[in-house]
């Protein structure tokens, strides 16, 4: 398929390019953690092969005079070392850098990239795809073990394979497809409570990592009638709930606004599309903590609930339009990109991450054909830094495993802790992991 | 297989430094046993902003050229239809002349010194046609050759410091304090020396340098000194 040399930001990615800065890098990255270590010549190979297959990834970010646009870019990313600190500043602004890179540690691959280009869905689909390229790569065409490896993941839906061309549908902004102008703009969100404490120095990013059995989280989740992802709001409501209680018994003045955790959700699934750009929403269940203590039970209840009635199909797009309406609007369309950056930044900060205390991303569970199985020890979902909120949790599921990342950019480790030793006093093991041993 | 004892990766056999840090990499021994997922180390990523291509600055350079072509052709035929003779247009024409060159040396040299070696001889040559044009030559030498010699001997140092300095702060905003005091003192000369009354210095540059001087020490001093034990990016971020 020939593909066009530039492309339009998709409608939730018009945001991104605004709001960068060397905290709020909007980059977050899923990381592969391998039995053997990672042969970092073989994964060079590798990509040279796979990033043409994703020219909607392979691009780089220019200055138009009314919107950032995403241009061709020729170049092939190298693996770099890893960090200490995750999810780093990356200058995605700056012509020839290509918004995303991979990742090298040891065992540790790891694809960063800028939520200008995709969401969690597409970032999972790149990252399979690479792995069964670094698989295939050395292996001669004409062998049984390529072939009988390249039958298995061209049976796999999530891996795209370097010899196959892109889809006209995963070059789509799929929010423009469901846009309908005459649906009502929903109403104005309410003020919330945000975390306090210290933010660590630039550049730094804490990550802490709970594994978990994902059976036993699942069954707790349905004892309660829940999800997991709603059992884990929940549970990350209660945390929340209770850091605002100290909070509260510190300082007795002051405003105290309900708590909202902000839940991304795929749309892939609901509407149907195939898209490689992002394409989520954001659910806010809000808990009204002025009105009084609420247990767990009444927490699972109201989440349960309140993500029933939004993942209404007519719901979502009532979003969508609300998020269209904006980026259509032709006063707006030609207002210069100088003046759209301040107001993208004015909304970001009233309108964006500040309806939100906390944030919790649950991709879901990664499925791998089992060739693939055999070298990926683990998979960890670390989500984007956030001036805004402080603390982000992404959650993944691998094997049997949940891995439940939080990424910090705050000093005090509450929520983190709170969260976990609520799990735990349900009887869930967990074993904790991070990039932070405090000697920084 | 080869491995980094750095990084903990595995390397292709003849690979001699590893392709991530660009450490040796040992010919035998067993592979290192790293912990945790994470390095310990922080490494600097370095971004190489990718420039114009040749074709890309010709094509920049065609359209200023079609974007000068349009005022230059106006005021010829205005002049023309006017006075029937090439006069005042000249000066706009060698202005806009001078621009052009400017942007054109601009998009294909690359190399610093070259680049301010030029400006400096692009605005002395400019200068000097106006005022040929004009017929005041004594007043190119007199003030406009030696205000242009001067900025240019006192931005160049100024423009190289700044470029190649390790790390960029207080410094250069010192450095450029001591420019301006410099250039102040440069130019009430200049008023003596054309001037009746000979008089070298008016006193109003030495008040000028005398208050430029310590703010620039006081910067250099901010810089070396304290910015040693205190990150200026983090006290001053908003």
């Amino acid at each position: 398929m020939e593909h066009p040399e530039w492309y339009r930001l998709d409608n939730t990615a018009n945001l991104y390019p605004s709001v960068i800065s060397r905290r709020n890098t909007t980059l977050f990255r899923i990381s592969i953690h391998l039995h053997q270590p990672v042969q970092v010549d073989r994964l060079t190979r590798a990509l040279q092969k796979l990033v043409p297959r994703f020219p909607y990834y392979q691009v780089h970010l220019r200055k138009g005079a009314f919107w950032y646009t995403l241009e061709e870019n020729p170049r092939i990313p190298l693996p770099v070392i890893d960090s200490k600190s995750p999810c780093r500043y990356m200058p995605i602004k700056q012509r020839g850098v290509l918004p995303f890179r991979v990742r090298v540690f040891s065992r540790t691959m790891a694809v960063e990239f800028s939520h200008a280009i995709t969401d969690g869905t597409g970032a999972l689909i790149f990252t399979k795809s690479l792995l069964a390229a670094y698989r295939l790569i050395d292996l001669a065409p004409d062998s049984s073990e390529y072939k009988a490896l390249y039958r298995e993941f061209s049976e796999d839906p999530e891996i795209f394979l370097f010899d196959q061309p892109p889809k006209a549908e995963e070059f789509k902004d799929a929010f423009l497809s469901h846009f309908d102008p005459t649906i009502p703009t929903p109403d104005q969100e309410k003020k919330v409570f945000h975390l306090p404490g210290r933010k660590l120095p630039i550049g730094q990013y804490r990550v802490i990592t709970g594994d978990m059995p994902l059976k036993e989280v699942r069954s707790l989740a349905k004892s309660h009638n829940a999800s997991l992802t709603e059992f884990l709001t929940a549970v990350y409501f209660d945390a929340l709930q209770q850091i605002q209680e100290i909070v509260k018994a510190d300082k007795v003045r002051g405003r105290w606004n309900p708590v909202s955790v902000m839940v991304p959700v795929n749309l892939r699934n609901i509407l149907f599309s195939r898209s490689m750009r992002n394409f989520f929403l954001i659910l806010n269940p809000l808990l009204d903590t002025r009105l009084g203590h609420y247990d767990l039970d009444e927490i699972i209840h109201k989440v349960h609930h309140f993500m029933q009635t939004q993942l209404d199909h007519r719901h979502l797009k009532q979003q969508i339009s609300r998020n269209v309406k904006g980026v259509v609007n032709p006063l707006l369309r030609i207002s210069p990109l100088l003046l759209k950056n301040i107001g993208l930044k004015m909304i970001y900060r009233d309108f964006g991450e500040n309806r939100f205390t906390g944030s919790l991303s649950n991709l879901g569970m990664a499925v791998f054909p089992p060739s693939l199985e055999e070298i990926v020890r683990t998979l960890e979902f670390v989500p984007p830094p956030s001036t805004v909120l402080g603390v982000k949790c992404g959650a993944l599921s691998y094997r049997g495993h949940l891995r439940l990342t939080f990424g910090s950019l705050l000093e005090e480790t509450a929520l983190e802790r709170l969260v976990f030793s609520k799990l735990r006093s349900y009887g869930i093991p967990i074993h904790i992991s991070g990039n932070w041993k405090g000697e920084e | 297989m080869p491995y980094c004892p750095y990084c903990g990766v595995e390397v292709d056999q003849d690979t001699s430094n590893c392709p991530l840090c660009d450490g040796n990499i040992p010919k035998e021994g067993p592979p290192p046993l790293l912990k945790g997922d994470y390095p310990r180390k922080e490494h600097q990523l370095y971004y190489k902003r990718r420039s114009f291509t040749s074709e890309e600055r010709r094509t920049v350079l065609w359209f200023f050229s079609l974007l000068f072509s349009v005022p230059m052709t106006i005021v010829l035929v205005v002049d023309l239809l006017r006075d029937w003779a090439i006069s005042w247009s000249l000066f706009a024409l060698v202005g806009i002349i001078g621009i052009w060159v400017g942007i054109a040396v601009g998009l294909f040299i690359r190399k610093a010194w070259l680049l301010m070696l030029l400006y400096s001889a692009l605005i002395l040559t400019v200068s000097l046609v106006i005022n040929l044009l004009a017929g005041t030559f004594y007043l190119f030498l007199a003030w406009n050759m030696p205000i242009i010699l001067m900025a240019a001997v006192l931005i160049t140092p100024c423009a190289l410091y700044a470029k190649f300095t390790s790390r960029k702060g207080f410094n250069v905003a010192g450095m450029i304090m001591w420019a301006i005091g410099l250039f102040c003192i440069g130019i009430d000369v200049l008023i003596g020396l054309n001037s009746e009354s000979r008089q070298f210095l008016h006193g109003w540059s030495l008040i000028v340098a005398a208050a430029l001087g310590p703010v620039g020490a006081l910067l250099m001093y901010v810089h070396y000194r304290l910015g040693k034990t205190m990150s200026f990016r983090r006290f001053f971020h908003a």
